[in-house]
């Protein structure tokens, strides 16, 4: 009875359980490297995509599925304090391609508790495709190294991925806009996002819903930044700032403004 | 060895569905501490602590289910939702019983024995069980339950029989257990306790059984009553049930009344003269009153009146007086209050001058005879004021309290009934209606004389009604008087009522100006008062009869 009250996985044995779990359940060999509260998954993939389609095989798909499940466990069954996990999938026959996928430990633990939605789950996952993986891992030499996730930064991939399937998923603006890029960063308390996105065809002054389209952009982003604010309970932040490299307009919104949108006494548009 | 192997097996045999279930109980914890175990640690916790919630959903579910299965399918829950009261909380003392000194004297003899009952255990004696209260309503049974209550200083449980009683057998029974289990746990802690169960009769009436079930309900209750009462118990708390009842005591079942359950009978009548005169200075006391009125001419005229008639009398008369803009209560307003509780309402203004004149002479016959004949009865009132359908009234009450009444006062109360006949045929030539309540009143009186109590002048003795007055009835004893015998007790009858028609005819004749002077009175006043009524007999010189029958006129 008392043993069972221990961890499962004990932060000693984290990286072993990791790879127990992946090889046991899912046949597959991982690597797995810890660095302050973030894990990180390195699954190689044979086939992880279509070369015709680029797109990811269904089966490469069902592999990381498993590994970030057995990533899951271990993370919510730990006395190891870990805040982020990260899974990176890649492909040794097409070089530099990778999937890379990153989970909030505190996001995993409401959902399973029914605190969230499915949709929102999925929503708050960080899900990148890249082709020149720089940015996050290292690879010299066949070496692994990886950078801790902080939670800021977490929040501006989450905000730029939300933007971006925005402009790509949503019934009226899906295939209208073209995305070149969104990114965003903290500076000294201050959120600020710089997107590229631009409506071929149609004039700067064209309205969509009554409003310049280029003011209905920047509202949308400004909109999702302060969404990701308020569902992290991110309260350290004095100004947001939006700004359409397309035709340089900026929007700019106070923390007050911030506060009573989350009171819902102001709507941003 | 044998015995061992014998005794186990039949452990076994009593107590496998007990231990059925405890294995059962034992083998799911069991599976779920090692399904638990099992768990990785997230969801082990996860599993934790979210099974409080569970269980209380679960909890409330059942709760729910076993509610509406109790209230749809099974008529409710027999709960007893009795608060306990603490004896000395009640605060209705000895001092506040009054008018009834003879219960009161028997019921502190029962208070002296719980509380002197470790004394009374010591010598050996037992304590008693039951009190039961008899009685008719409103003369203080609860009242004294009570004060026994009170000052005996011990818990008390105050329930009415009839909440005993449901559609559903077993119910009664159940709350019956429950209750007494209560009172024995308070029993234990406060060295006794009084379970106090008004009108008993809804549960104590003789048990019968029927093939229908009738009454089954009511059976099982009282059974339940009698085991926790004398029933074989293994420890005897001092709960003592104290159940009043105003039904006879014939009517209760034999069990109930035996020792060992109500073994002990206060019987509480109506006060009487003292009692009435005590009731009237209780309860005159607590309202503003004429310190002119005479009391004990109020407990005179209150004869057979309850305790709670008397102090409904007050409460009216007080109505009454701030209704007439008096600052405080008189005769005038007691002897309306007393009208108004006996007779009802007043209708005036609706009867012709004509009527109203018939309606006095014939009420002015009654007055005239009953003051001057009646042995037994005082004229307090003569009204032609309309109560109750009637358009006139003579009101009479005993001079004294008796508990019996003669040949005299019968033929009294005939000659009084048929005055307000001879009243209107002497005035009037002719008679009315008004009549038929006198005569069936007379035909009684008389009829129950000669067939019932042998006061005719024939010598016939005995009660005939019981053999020979039943036409409708097949059964054997119904009919077994000859007609000679019915004859003649008939014509008794008729003779009786025709020799009092006789004397009342002369002595109204004889004193036709009193009747007159009443009449005169009575269309001007409308309602006579005692003393007014004396006043005009001592106007022409008569005096009333006196209780033995002597006749001063």
């Amino acid at each position: 009875m008392l043993t069972s009250c221990a961890p499962t996985y004990p932060k000693e044995k984290i990286v072993e359980s990791v790879q127990e779990l992946c090889e046991r359940e899912y046949s597959v060999k991982v690597e797995v490297i810890i660095e302050g509260s973030t894990m990180g998954v390195r699954l190689p993939l044979k086939g992880l995509f279509n070369t015709e389609t680029l797109q990811i095989k269904p089966e490469a798909f069902d592999k990381i599925t498993g590994v970030m499940l057995s990533a899951s466990r271990v993370a919510l069954s730990s006395d190891k304090s870990i805040d982020f996990y990260t899974v990176i999938a890649y492909d040794a026959k097409v070089p530099g391609a990778e999937v890379v996928m990153t989970r909030y430990i505190y996001d995993l633990r409401r959902f399973f508790l029914g605190d969230i939605s499915r949709g929102e789950f999925a929503k708050r996952m960080v899900f990148d495709v890249r082709f020149n993986p720089q940015a996050i891992i290292d690879t010299w030499l066949g070496d692994f190294t990886l950078k801790e996730q902080k939670f800021p930064e977490f929040m501006c991939e989450q905000i730029a991925r939300r933007i971006t399937d925005e402009f790509r998923e949503s019934k009226d603006l899906a295939g209208k806009f073209k995305v070149a890029s969104c990114e965003g960063k903290f500076e000294e308390d201050e959120l600020k996002f710089v997107v590229d996105i631009s409506r071929e065809g149609l004039p700067v002054s064209e309205l969509i819903h009554g409003k310049a389209w280029h003011e209905e952009v920047l509202e949308l982003c400004m909109q999702k930044m302060c969404y990701v604010l308020y569902i992290y309970s991110f309260k350290k932040v004095d100004q947001l700032e939006a700004f359409n490299k397309f035709d340089n307009k900026v929007l700019t919104i106070s923390k007050d403004e911030i506060n009573k949108w989350r009171n819902r006494r102001i709507r941003i548009d | 060895m044998l015995i061992l192997h014998k005794r186990i097996k039949l452990f076994l045999l009593d107590h496998w569905i007990k231990m059925a279930i405890g294995s059962a109980v034992i083998l799911l914890i069991g599976a779920a501490i090692y399904g638990l175990s099992t768990l990785e640690s997230f969801y082990r916790h996860m599993t934790l602590a979210t099974l409080p919630l569970q269980i209380l959903i679960v909890a409330v579910n059942a709760m729910i289910f076993v509610y509406m299965y109790m209230t749809v399918f099974r008529g409710g829950f027999a709960k007893l939702d009795k608060g306990l009261v603490k004896g000395e909380k009640i605060a209705v003392t000895f001092k506040d019983v009054i008018g009834i000194d003879e219960a009161k004297q028997e019921s502190w003899e029962v208070v002296e024995l719980i509380k002197d009952r470790r004394k009374l255990q010591q010598i050996g004696g037992k304590v008693i069980k039951g009190i039961l209260m008899m009685g008719p309503p409103g003369c203080g049974k609860t009242y004294l339950a009570k004060a026994i209550a009170t000052e005996s200083g011990i818990p008390f449980i105050s329930m009415s029989a009839s909440e005993f009683t449901e559609i559903f057998v077993g119910v009664g029974a159940s709350r019956m257990r429950k209750l007494f289990k209560k009172a024995r746990r308070l029993a234990e802690a406060h060295g006794g306790c009084i379970v106090f169960i008004d009108e008993l009769d809804a549960i104590g009436k003789k048990r019968g059984y029927s093939y229908l079930g009738q009454g089954q309900e009511t059976n099982s209750t009282q059974n339940q009553l009698l085991v926790e009462m004398d029933g074989l118990k293994e420890k005897q708390e001092n709960v003592i049930v104290i159940g009043a009842t105003n039904a006879l005591e014939e009517t209760l079942d034999d069990a109930m009344l035996r020792p060992g359950r109500f073994d002990r009978k206060v019987y509480i009548d109506k006060p009487n003269l003292e009692g009435r005169e005590k009731l009237f200075r209780f309860y005159l006391s607590k309202v503003k009153h004429d310190d002119a009125l005479n009391i004990a001419r109020l407990a005179r005229r209150a004869v057979y009146k309850s305790p709670a008639d008397i102090m409904n009398i007050v409460k009216e008369s007080a109505l009454i007086a701030t209704r007439n803009k008096k600052d405080k209560v008189a005769l005038k307003e007691i002897s309306e209050a007393m009208d108004r509780v006996d007779w009802g309402i007043k209708h005036r203004g609706f009867m012709t001058q004509k009527e109203k004149e018939m309606t006095a002479y014939h009420e002015a016959g009654h007055g005239v005879i009953l003051y001057l004949l009646h042995p037994a009865d005082d004229v307090f009132k003569i009204s032609i004021v309309s109560r109750k359908g009637y358009l006139g009234v003579v009101m009479k009450h005993p001079k004294e309290e008796l508990h019996g009444r003669n040949k005299e006062a019968f033929l009294a109360d005939i000659k009084t009934a048929l005055a307000g006949y001879v009243a209107e045929k002497i005035k009037y030539g002719t008679t009315t209606n008004g009549v038929s309540s006198d005569f069936r009143n007379v035909m009684f009186i008389a009829h129950t004389m000669v067939w019932r109590l042998g006061m005719g002048r024939s010598g016939l003795v005995g009660d005939y009604s019981l053999y020979g007055n039943n036409t409708n009835s097949d059964a054997p004893s119904a009919n077994q008087l000859s007609e000679a015998t019915k004859e003649k007790l008939n014509e008794e009858t008729q003779s009786i009522m025709q020799d009092c028609l006789k004397e009342v005819e002369a002595l109204l004749k004889k004193e036709w100006d009193i009747v007159e002077k009443i009449v005169k009175e009575l269309l001007s006043k409308e309602e006579l008062e005692f003393d007014e009524i004396e006043a005009i007999f001592k106007q022409f010189c008569k005096n009333e009869p006196s209780a033995s029958g002597d006749d001063n006129k």
